[in-house]
């Protein structure tokens, strides 16, 4: 049996010695020289995993000669991950059309499958609606199709049809087109330039996205590049990569991000000026806009 | 600045609820979106923070259901679009009125949860005022989709403060929640019996809230030989069924009513009655007051306000103090109206079960103690005002919908809200000035919103009728409507685009009217770095990685202006394409990103506040750079509103405009493909980026 706080209310020290810290009971087992933990009592930790409010905490292994503290482990991004692929055609007057699907795994899938296991089909269908539209405003979305929402072990799932009207912008003889669909329309994380209190990540995740475009009849590319990868070591990493088809008709755009890479989720406010950084850059480079030009006079 | 800027208003009444005329409100309360149910809820939400509640009895044998309710839950409903979360199978409010004037009312409701969102709405309420009046009796059922049956009785229903907010307030309600005990199939009932005095003879019945109805229906028992008369709103007129002096409303199979965004408040689409009732001509007592016309219900408020604008040496002195170097009419207006903004709002409600919550208290009290509510604000602006010589009458108005008071029914229960209007001569010209046909030119202000200036008026009560309180000479009227000129933004922009993409920008806001409101709530709400955080987030909004180096707010409350300078520079603004292309939007702060109006079908009418803004961006190209391409000119004319934007280049500079003007009104659904092409052709305007070109 294995004590443990609750992050999401209370840094705990063993220090504070008083049960009414240690509300969570996991169990640890010992596997040679280690201890794994597992929390049997919560139906969407993923195997390996506890939930996210008792990792990286100092867990009280009771037992009666010898209790020991023990820190147990943060999963690491690639446990966490958002993928997310979208096969969409873009038409001349910029409405984006296609086919999305969005897996959740690790922690984000149980944040998604205790926010929705509660609710009735139709009212998980609104909660997607919303979480598209309030970043998409002219989103149109049908052919919901949201599976494992109650599974411990399947990766919570979205796919569904989208039509984006005025998702890119037509001039004259041209169309601008963000590549990064699933971040259009996200504001940037920390908007303001100072701050007091520290900076608290719930769990390190990461983001891989897969984005192909069929380009209206037409239309090329015109002086196309891509943003610039970034890598903060140990800390965070973005991958971005932009191609066309060799008839030039699809665009392909790939995505990778992770975040909290050495499980440090913490920053004093002394950094915000660092993190800021690296999240505006993020969020500059994920609205790079490419632009197309009626082939005929493309250069 | 725009719709990005505007935050809620904060709405203060000190009049009793504009529903409920006997002091007796209890209904289910599953009123979704609906006004008067957020509040409802809020409050019980808040009130039941403060009570714990016992844990819910397990059903036995003696817990069964009524056979109303037995009956009732036997109802077949028609399928219902999935998202609606319950239907009302019977909502039924039964009045009996003695010659004495006791009120008994027995009100039914029962409800089918559909959905498990719908598990809120197994709830029922019912207000009293102790004073007059008292809940007799008040029980619950839920009948689980297996049949059995779990009851509520006295146990499981709380007694809680109607407005937890007030000072005091001694309406209060008693509540029962069943929503841990009920799931989809489930049937939620609840009775109750209350008693009151009325201090009217007329009541008021909203058929349904958002829920569909299958039967609801309102019944009136008179003494033999009394009489009533209905009027309808939002439905064709719906005739009582009478059986001696026994009336019964009644609608049935009411369909849901959808949400939609800018639509007119439920009040305003929900069928609804309002009922007088007449005694005998040979009664010997009136169980309370009845109103014939708008006058009569001037005289009674009149008699109740009059004799409480009274000064004494004390407050009269201050009032001349405080117009002493006034030159004008407007300039003694604007003194004292600044000053009574400027008491403290206080709300403490006695006596409602006996109409006090129509009577201002002292003027000479308010002053003395220098808080008051609505009324006693007005009432004390209007005592001052006589203090220098200027008429004000009392006026009551419902704040929160321009469209609820209805001429048809000359009732004080209209009302939520009390400002005032001020005698004016032909050289006070501010277009919050309205002709009365009896009492001539009067200026209408709120002294209670302290952000809306002498010569304004609030939004939410533009365009609204409101009852001018002069005795025999009051009326009904409509207030004024301010043009959307007097409430635009003017905002030039200063910008200098480097090679690489960056600018440097400032930002010059001048606001007038109601947007000036808008950005003084914000400032006046929020602490120095607060509002500088505020404004940082809505230039990174448009200007990713923004760093704001000045902020400088200037709040003109006097004459209704705000003023905002901002400068601001950002390093990756324009993107540039492979050192040849440079693209960027040229409206750098409020672009237009979000479309309110998406559905392609509307139910209900889409209804618009009155706004204008006008931008100049003067942007300084790099140089080594011409103008490869610019977005077309947009130019739209609709009778609901006027758009245009235009671009020109000239000695290296690109001048962008763009100027929006939305007249205020009720679009009908006829109209809504236009009104949703119009923003939707505004947003694709301001998203619409120049292309510059290296040379």
């Amino acid at each position: 049996m294995t004590m443990l706080a609750d992050r999401s209310d209370i840094f705990f020290s063993p220090g504070f010695t008083n049960t009414v810290f240690l509300r969570a009971s996991n169990v640890a087992v010992r596997v040679g020289t280690e201890w794994r933990f597992f929390d049997p009592a919560t139906t969407y930790a993923p195997y390996g995993m506890l939930r996210w409010q008792e990792e990286g905490q100092e867990a009280l292994i009771t037992d009666p000669k010898e209790s020991v503290f023990v820190n147990t482990p943060m999963s690491p991004p690639e446990k966490s991950i958002e993928k997310r692929t979208a096969t969409l055609r873009l038409s001349d007057d910029g409405t984006l059309e296609g086919e999305v699907r969005i897996e959740y795994s690790g922690h984000l899938g149980l944040d998604r499958k205790e926010i929705n296991d509660d609710d009735s089909p139709s009212q998980r269908e609104d909660n997607l609606r919303e979480m598209i539209k309030d970043r998409m405003s002219t989103a149109e979305i049908s052919q919901i199709k949201i599976e494992n929402v109650a599974d411990p072990v399947k990766p919570f799932t979205y796919s569904f049809h989208i039509r984006v009207p005025g998702y890119a912008q037509r001039t004259g003889k041209r169309l601008f087109l963000q590549p990064a669909f699933f971040q259009k329309g996200v504001g940037p994380l920390f908007p303001t330039s100072e701050r007091k209190q520290p900076i608290y990540f719930h769990y390190p995740w990461s983001e891989t996205d897969v984005v192909t475009i069929d380009l209206p009849e037409g239309f090329a590319l015109d002086n196309a590049d891509q943003p610039a990868e970034f890598n903060v070591p140990n800390v965070g990493a973005y991958l971005p990569k932009i191609g066309v088809t060799k008839d030039g008709r699809t665009l392909e755009y790939k995505r990778s991000f992770r975040f909290c890479a050495n499980g440090v989720i913490y920053f004093d406010a002394n950094v915000y000026p660092n993190l800021k950084r690296i999240f505006d850059t993020l969020h500059e480079r994920d609205n790079h806009t490419l632009t197309l030009k009626q082939a005929a006079a493309a250069q | 600045m725009t719709e990005t800027m505007h935050l809620s208003t904060e709405r203060r009444n000190g009049l009793p609820s504009a529903r409920g005329g006997s002091g007796v409100e209890a209904r289910l309360i599953p009123t979704l979106g609906s006004r008067r149910s957020i509040t409802t809820l809020l409050l019980l939400t808040l009130a039941l923070g403060l009570v714990a509640f016992k844990p819910g009895r397990v059903a036995h044998a003696g817990d069964d259901a009524p056979s109303w309710l037995r009956q009732a839950a036997a109802s077949q409903a028609p399928s219902y679009d999935k998202n609606v979360p319950a239907v009302v199978l019977l909502d039924e409010e039964s009045v009996r009125v003695e010659e004495d004037g006791r009120v008994t009312t027995i009100e039914r409701g029962a409800m089918r949860i559909l959905t498990r969102e719908g598990r809120g709405y197994a709830a029922a309420a019912t207000t009293y005022t102790p004073d007059t009046g008292k809940v007799r009796e008040m029980r619950a059922w839920v009948i689980r989709p297996s049949g059995q049956v779990k009851k509520f009785g006295k146990d499981e229903i709380v007694d809680v403060a109607v407005a937890p907010n007030d000072v005091y307030d001694e309406a209060r309600r008693k509540v029962v929640f069943a929503e841990d005990d009920v799931e989809p199939g489930a049937v939620f009932g609840y009775e109750s019996i209350s008693e009151d005095r009325s201090v009217f003879t007329q009541f008021e019945w909203l058929f349904q809230t958002r829920l569909p109805s299958l039967v609801s229906r309102f019944i009136l028992s008179l003494p033999e030989g009394w009489r009533a008369e209905s009027v309808t709103f939002n439905h064709a007129k719906i005739e009582p069924v009478v059986n001696g002096a026994m009336y019964l409303w009644e609608l049935r199979d009411l369909p849901f009513i959808t949400e939609e965004p800018a639509s007119p408040a439920v009040t305003n689409i929900a069928p609804r009655v309002a009922v007088s009732f007449f005694p005998a001509p040979t009664a010997k007592t009136v169980p309370g007051r009845s109103f014939d016309n708008w006058t009569a219900v001037s005289r009674w408020l009149a008699e109740l306000s009059d004799g409480q604008a009274v000064l004494d040496d004390a407050l009269a002195s201050k009032a001349r103090q405080l117009t002493a170097n006034a030159k004008t009419e407007y300039e003694r207006i604007q003194a004292i109206g600044r000053y009574v903004q400027a008491v403290n709002y206080v709300s403490i409600q006695t006596g409602i079960g006996r109409g006090g919550g129509y009577r201002p208290h002292s003027a000479i009290e308010v002053f003395t103690k220098s808080y008051g509510d609505c009324k006693d604000k007005a009432n004390l602006m209007r005592a001052m005002l006589k203090a220098v010589n200027i008429p004000a009458y009392l006026v009551s108005i419902y704040s929160g919908d321009p469209m609820y008071v209805r001429e048809e029914w000359p009732s004080p229960q209209q009302f939520n809200h009390c400002i005032i209007a001020v005698k004016v001569s032909d050289e006070t010209e501010v277009p919050t000035v309205v002709k009365h046909p009896a009492l001539g030119r009067l200026m209408i202000f709120d002294p209670t919103d302290d952000n809306t200036p002498v010569g304004d008026l609030p939004g939410d009560e533009q365009g609204s009728l409101a009852l001018i309180v002069a005795g025999d000479q009051g009326s009904l009227l409509r207030m004024p409507v301010t043009p959307p000129e007097a409430n635009r933004l003017e905002r030039q922009s200063e910008v200098m685009l480097g090679p690489d993409g960056s600018i440097s920008a400032t930002v010059r806001d001048r606001a007038l009217g109601q947007s000036a409101v808008a950005l003084r709530r914000v400032f006046r709400r929020l602490a120095r770095p607060d509002f500088v955080k505020f404004i940082e987030r809505w230039v990174t909004s448009g200007a990713t990685g923004a760093n704001v180096s000045k902020v400088e707010p200037a709040d003109n409350a006097a004459d209704g202006r705000f003023s905002l300078d901002v400068e601001f520079t950002a390093a990756r603004y324009g993107q540039l394409m492979q050192g040849r292309l440079l693209v960027f939007k040229p409206a750098v702060v409020s672009r237009r990103e979000f479309l309110f109006l998406t559905d392609a079908t509307r139910e209900h009418p889409v209804v618009l506040g009155p706004h204008a803004y006008a931008e100049t961006v003067r942007i300084k190209l790099p140089d080594g750079f011409a103008v490869d391409e610019l977005p077309d000119p947009a130019k739209l004319d609709t009778p609901f509103g006027t758009y245009s934007t235009s671009y020109e280049v000239k000695d290296g500079r690109l001048t962008f405009t763009r100027s929006l003007l939305v007249r205020g009104g009720t679009i009908p659904v006829a109209q809504y493909a236009s009104v949703r092409s119009f923003f939707e052709k505004i947003r694709a305007a301001e998203q619409a980026p120049v292309l510059l070109a290296r040379k």
